[in-house]
């Protein structure tokens, strides 16, 4: 408790100057539009491009001072730290004021708030327990969740730092369902997934990025609820839509409400697509896999997705690679039976899996950030 | 005067659409939608700001504004992450009319 405390109040001495320094961060214009002004632009727009290219430059080193600010919570060491903010109905400043830090007491009467602080604990737990993984980076980073992010606002997002929740009650969501465990669970991996590979968010890369991210959701709902793959619903977000059973299936993509869009077989696919469109794909080929292997989706399917996302999956990687190596890791991990599970999952959504050296494809931890 | 809001992207990865014509405004709202184009400088804004190089569910936004007087019309398209923040109003207020569309 006592360490706890040190590390909320080593974060809040330190977020005072994060706070000054995302607060200047949205004004920025690019670099490139800037340069284009300098060169093309009238005696007025020079003389601002002039100003905004010191500018901008000055606020990428505060960009690389500010990540290692929140390095410094990092060498805390390895527990759950988790940060409740609120966004008081805005968008700006993010991610506004500081409700309760770890180890402090439920907020009466908050339920978002407490629901983000719930949810992403047990997403913790669930990483760690299951994968032996500490946090979004592997190394203790803090869990940072941002409330009431605008006003009645159907959407969650991953910004790059942290969780934003919306309240929900725009007429798509029920109120006070965007903070769900599947919810915090869906945007955190997104955290890991980037920390882990920087795969991309367009074409097949963001279908699998979505997919990756709805697969550890679900799975680590099922966890919680201590739920065996016969008893989910396999319904990302079930109940928690004004009109439907749910957000997504991946049971039956397409159908979890009226005007439901998203694809379950790769013939449907298309590059321009949304990639909760064609997330379609990898998460009907986790659910059979997981509903071939049978028991709890963590043990067996759900392991071979971690350390394919941990070790293999890379910047580019499309469905082909990653049906490749969820296929082989199973051979290697669990033997001939499982490996026919995951082959039989890929094979329904029009993927034929292949062996390969898995070894070739050890990702490079080069990138630091996507190219686009 | 005309605007053409979409928006798509998010945790539910759904699009919306919806025009606004400011004649069927009220003078009151037609003077404050006019603040609001004019305090973001819209028509000087680029038309794109960059993706967000990290980040996920984020909503995308596309704008059009199409003027009578003076004739003309540009398109603003951005993001949550990266939107300039002279921008903000007006989706702010773009979002609400969606709203109370339904």
């Amino acid at each position: 408790m006592e360490y706890s405390n040190l590390t909320a109040r080593k974060y809040q001495q330190n977020y005072h100057s994060i706070r000054k320094l995302s607060h200047v961060e949205c004004h920025f214009t690019p670099p490139y539009i800037l340069r284009k002004q300098l060169e093309e632009g009238s005696q007025e727009q020079k003389r601002k491009a002039l100003r905004n290219l010191e500018l901008s430059s000055a606020l990428r080193s505060q960009r690389r001072l500010r990540s290692a600010m929140y390095g410094m919570f990092v060498s805390l060491g390895p527990q759950k730290q988790r940060f409740i903010h609120d966004t008081e109905n805005r968008t700006f400043p993010r991610p506004g004021k500081l409700i309760r830090s770890e180890g402090q007491p439920e907020l009466p009467g908050d339920n978002d708030a407490n629901k983000a602080y719930d949810g992403s604990g047990q997403t913790y737990d669930f990483y760690k327990e299951e994968f032996q993984r500490n946090s979004i980076d592997d190394n203790g980073m803090p869990l940072i969740s941002s409330v009431r992010y605008d006003v009645d606002l159907d959407n969650a997002m991953w910004d790059g730092q942290y969780m934003s929740y919306g309240e929900g009650g725009g007429g798509f969501f029920k109120r006070g369902r965007m903070t769900d465990l599947v919810v915090c669970a869906h945007e955190l991996t997104h955290g890991v997934t980037e920390n882990e590979s920087f795969l991309e968010y367009f074409d097949e890369m963001g279908g699998l990025n979505e997919g990756l991210s709805d697969i550890f959701g679900i799975m680590c709902e099922q966890w919680v609820k201590k739920q065996k793959v016969d008893d989910s619903s396999w319904l990302i977000g079930e109940g928690a839509v004004e009109n439907g059973q749910g957000l997504r299936s991946m049971k039956e993509p397409g159908t979890a409400f009226p005007g439901d869009a998203q694809i379950g077989h790769y013939r449907d696919f298309d590059p321009g697509m949304d990639p909760h469109v064609c997330s379609g794909i990898p998460n009907k080929a986790f659910y059979l896999t997981c509903m071939e292997i049978g028991g709890y989706s963590w043990e067996k399917a759900g392991k071979i997705w971690y350390v394919a996302l941990k070790d293999h999956v890379g910047q580019y990687t499309k469905f082909q690679d990653m049906a490749n190596f969820t296929f082989t890791l199973a051979g290697q991990l669990f033997g001939d039976d499982i490996k026919k599970a995951v082959q039989k999952g890929w094979d329904v959504v029009g993927i034929k899996a292949k062996s390969v050296t898995v070894e070739n494809f050890v990702k490079s931890r080069a990138a630091t950030t996507r190219t686009r | 005067m005309k605007i053409h809001f979409e928006r798509s992207g998010g945790f539910a990865g759904i699009r919306t659409t919806f025009t606004v014509d400011s004649n069927s405004l009220s003078f009151d709202e037609k003077d404050r939608l006019r603040n609001i184009i004019d305090n973001a400088r819209f028509f000087d804004l680029p038309s794109e700001t960059p993706l967000p190089r990290r980040g996920a569910d984020y909503f995308k936004y596309k704008i059009t504004i199409e003027s009578d007087d003076p004739q003309k019309s540009h398109t603003i398209e951005t993001n949550d992450m990266t939107m300039p923040s002279e921008l903000r109003p007006l989706v702010r207020y773009l979002q609400d009319k969606t709203k109370s569309k339904r």
